[in-house]
């Protein structure tokens, strides 16, 4: 409930808050803006309605923030205040940002002579527009900067300022990354880009490269240079949100990377195979993918080699080389499907060049140049990680049974699996559609041409399929070897009443889970217990039991260090908190299931209850993660086709 | 920073860039001058140019008489209010000329600047068309955003 309070009252205080700001900035365009047709009293009206909606609101709201922050310390440490306070930060430093841009591009264009329209940013507005928008933002950024200090200095423990400011220092690199990538690549097309035309229209790119590099470059190594200071303080170096940004920006920058090089090898190919071009028209034509291939080749080589550097700070070996094994495994998915494609494509039109199909010198080249790129691209990408994952799961130790029972190892053989299977089904059906319709008389032109192009498909994706199935089998003979020698060698104990009703439950349940498992059962009597006991690894007890232990059975758990595992079987009178209630049977899967994780040495991992928020959340997250992987691939696309 | 010798290196990379690409504005400067208009090649080409340099006089000077034709101030006021910014990001390249008689087409490359970055520029092929007239050739249509499409209409007759 105060929860949901605190949400209301900090998000309307945003809101008003940059009602008033940009009301604020209205009013002040009026004094220099001379506006036709009754613009400037439109400007003025709305200015003063913004800051007469705003402020009352405004104050209405924070003024309750402030008065409960000073009273209760949760209030002051609580992560919604932490994330208020650093929004309002970035929103109004980064409009502060964007207006400093504008008025450099405006000087840089000025400069070279060239219209401001041409500028990305800054060209509908004057420089005193811009002025006004950075006075603004920066009186409210002063007055909320010390209210951010008086919070860092009250030192409250408890305080969620740390977590809330790593996040939005990584926020303002992913941002003034940005800026200086757009200004990089554009300089890079305007140099690549021959001029010729009556207009120097490419003097845009300059402008436009100039001016964000001179804003972009040096914010961007502030920011780096904040972020990696900050790594001595305690939870900044192995932070799940530096390594996430660490990861994306590595694979956003080999993506971008290869898919520019596949474009550029694609036409050099044709270049060398006599498409007529000179240099500087091959540069120039193809200025988009060398820009974008070098910037992000920067952004790939420094932020891949970041990543790896910092996969060494994880004090866990298994978890590196999960960590590492994820970034491999898509690697090797891309190259693994650039390859085929490309092998695909070249077969193809070898098929096609035999059956005299190709019309022509240029077809050809072109037909080949795709090929031949793809391969260029693909192969190394795929040689380069699969082998090195290959040889992890082949390994006999604890890091091979990890790799090879690993959830992306998995994923990534499944997935090219789905895929060929779904190839097969394509191919295949093509193929028997082709014979069919020949067979039943009304035959398809180029009936041997196409039965060919069918069946190479068809048997390029089987041996696709078989192989990545052979890799399958292997893996999983593998894993019931070592789950099979594991299971052998972890004696279980089970303790259970005079009535046994418990341990029959069991019993059947540790037989599906792990068959080979040596179980001994003990009825607690007053009888001690058998030496031959004690070489046990895990001993399974009745909470009830331990609640009133015999003797025999107390001084037994006194000696031994074997594994315990305690069942909270229902028990009239008695109240197991943190268990939710469960029947016997199922709390004896779920006991068999434990018993298994630990005999494998796995981390064990009781079924967490799953609530409708958690439930969403991960929904949410999946769909917003699949949006930034389209918008990534339809941005790759775009560059392809172009 | 110091230690960080890779972003050192990215660092004097963006540098060496920025002093290559404004080296190249330098050395690409060229003055653009108008041509003996005498040719559908040079009409086409002073055209343009005196478009670029808002010489709107001398760019009406090349249209062709005929019915529909804009007066000097309508003619104007599409450079000024919406084309001008259009134009701007237009580059113009003068290719082949074909002439049939008193009819002239020129093959012109369009080269648009896109407004976002990472789009770079597309190239247009198109043409304009130029008739022989008592004064020399003149203009009967050449492509947006050097031309609007409401010159040369037939008026609607009420």
């Amino acid at each position: 409930m105060r929860t949901v309070r605190r949400l209301y009252f900090y998000f309307v205080a945003f809101i008003s808050l940059e009602v008033i700001i940009w009301g604020v900035v209205s009013l002040a365009r009026t004094l220099f803006e001379i506006l036709p047709g009754g613009g400037a009293t439109n400007l003025l009206a709305s200015g003063l309605s913004l800051v007469l909606v705003g402020v009352p609101i405004f104050l209405l709201h924070w003024v309750v923030v402030q008065r409960d922050s000073q009273k209760d310390e949760e209030e002051r440490t609580s992560r919604l205040r932490g994330v208020f306070l650093y929004a309002v930060r970035l929103s109004v430093l980064i409009p502060v940002v964007e207006n400093v841009l504008a008025i450099i591009s405006r000087l840089m264009f000025v400069l070279l002579g060239k219209s401001i329209s041409l500028a990305y940013i800054g060209a509908s507005q004057s420089i005193w527009d811009s002025l006004v928008a950075i006075a603004a933002n920066l009186v409210a950024w002063w007055y909320f900067e010390r209210v951010l200090k008086g919070d860092w200095a009250a030192n409250l423990p408890g305080s969620s300022l740390p977590d809330v400011r790593r996040l939005q220092r990584y926020i303002w690199v992913l941002y003034s990354l940005g800026l200086a990538v757009v200004g990089v690549q554009q300089m890079l097309y305007y140099i690549f880009f021959t001029p010729g035309g009556l207009n120097d229209m490419e003097l845009g790119w300059l402008g436009n490269g100039l001016s964000w590099v001179v804003v972009g470059a040096p914010l961007w190594v502030y920011t780096w240079q904040t972020v990696q200071r900050s790594l001595e303080q305690p939870g900044e170096r192995l932070s799940t949100l530096r390594l996430v940004v660490l990861y994306l920006l590595a694979l956003a920058g080999v993506v971008v990377t290869l898919s520019a090089a596949g474009v550029v090898f694609g036409y050099t190919i044709r270049w060398v195979l006599g498409e007529g071009h000179s240099l500087a028209d091959f540069l120039s034509e193809h200025s988009t993918a060398l820009s974008i291939g070098i910037t992000f080749g920067a952004i790939w080589a420094y932020y891949g080699r970041q990543f790896h550097l910092e996969i060494t700070f994880e004090p866990d070996i298994l978890r590196q080389a999960g960590l590492r094994r994820l970034y491999g495994y898509i690697l090797a998915l891309l190259g693994n499907g650039t390859a085929f494609f490309g092998l695909w494509w070249l077969v193809g039109t070898l098929v096609d060049l035999a059956f005299g199909h190709l019309t022509g010198p240029s077809y050809l080249r072109d037909q080949i140049s795709i090929a031949l790129a793809a391969l260029v691209v693909g192969l190394p990408v795929w040689l380069r990680n699969w082998p090195a994952m290959q040889a992890e799961a082949a390994l006999s130790s604890d890091q091979g049974d990890h790799a090879r029972r690993s959830i992306v190892r998995k994923g990534y053989l499944y997935l090219v699996l789905f895929l060929t299977v779904a190839g097969v089904m394509v191919s295949a059906g093509m193929l028997f559609f082709l014979v069919l319709n020949t067979v039943l008389g009304t035959p398809l032109s180029d009936f041997w041409l196409n039965f060919t192009q069918r069946l190479q498909s068809l048997l390029l994706v089987l041996l696709w399929l078989g192989y990545h199935f052979s890799a399958l089998r292997q893996d999983g003979r593998r894993v019931q070897h070592a789950l099979t020698e594991r299971q052998a060698s972890f004696g279980v104990v089970v303790f259970d009443d005079q009535t046994g009703s418990f341990a029959a439950e069991l019993l059947p349940a540790l037989e599906r889970q792990a068959p080979r498992l040596p179980v001994a059962v003990v009825r607690m009597g007053s009888d001690p217990l058998e030496a031959s006991l004690d070489v046990a690894r895990a001993v399974v007890i009745p909470a009830r039991l331990l609640a009133a232990p015999p003797e025999a059975l107390r001084l037994w758990l006194s000696q031994n260090r074997a594994q315990r595992v305690v069942v909270p079987l229902p028990e009239p009178g008695w109240v197991w908190l943190g268990a939710a209630q469960r029947s016997p049977r199922e709390l004896a899967q779920e006991t068999a299931q434990v018993v298994r994780q630990l005999a494998e040495g796995q981390p064990v991992k009781p079924p967490a209850p799953t609530s409708a928020w958690v439930i969403t959340g991960y929904v949410l997250a999946t769909l917003f993660a699949l949006e930034v992987g389209l918008v990534l691939f339809s941005f790759v696309m775009s560059m392809i086709g172009r | 920073m110091k230690k960080d010798r890779f972003l050192m290196g990215i660092l004097v990379g963006i540098g060496v860039l920025a002093v290559v690409a404004v080296g190249l504005f330098f050395l690409r400067q060229k003055q653009v001058d108008y041509v003996p208009d005498d040719t559908p090649q040079g009409v086409v080409q002073d055209y343009a140019l005196a478009l670029y340099k808002l010489d709107y006089q001398r760019a009406y000077s090349y249209l062709s008489e005929g019915e529909g034709k804009p007066d000097l101030a309508r003619f104007q006021q599409v450079f000024i209010t919406s084309q001008k910014t259009e134009l701007d990001r237009v580059g113009l390249k003068i290719g082949e000329v074909n002439v049939t008689g008193d009819n002239a087409g020129v093959s012109l490359t369009l080269i648009h600047a896109s407004g976002d970055p990472f789009q770079g520029s597309y190239r247009d092929i198109q043409s304009a068309t130029l008739k022989k007239q008592a004064t020399g050739w003149k203009l009967t249509n050449i492509p947006y955003p050097f031309w609007d499409y409401s010159w040369y209409q037939p008026a609607i007759k009420q």
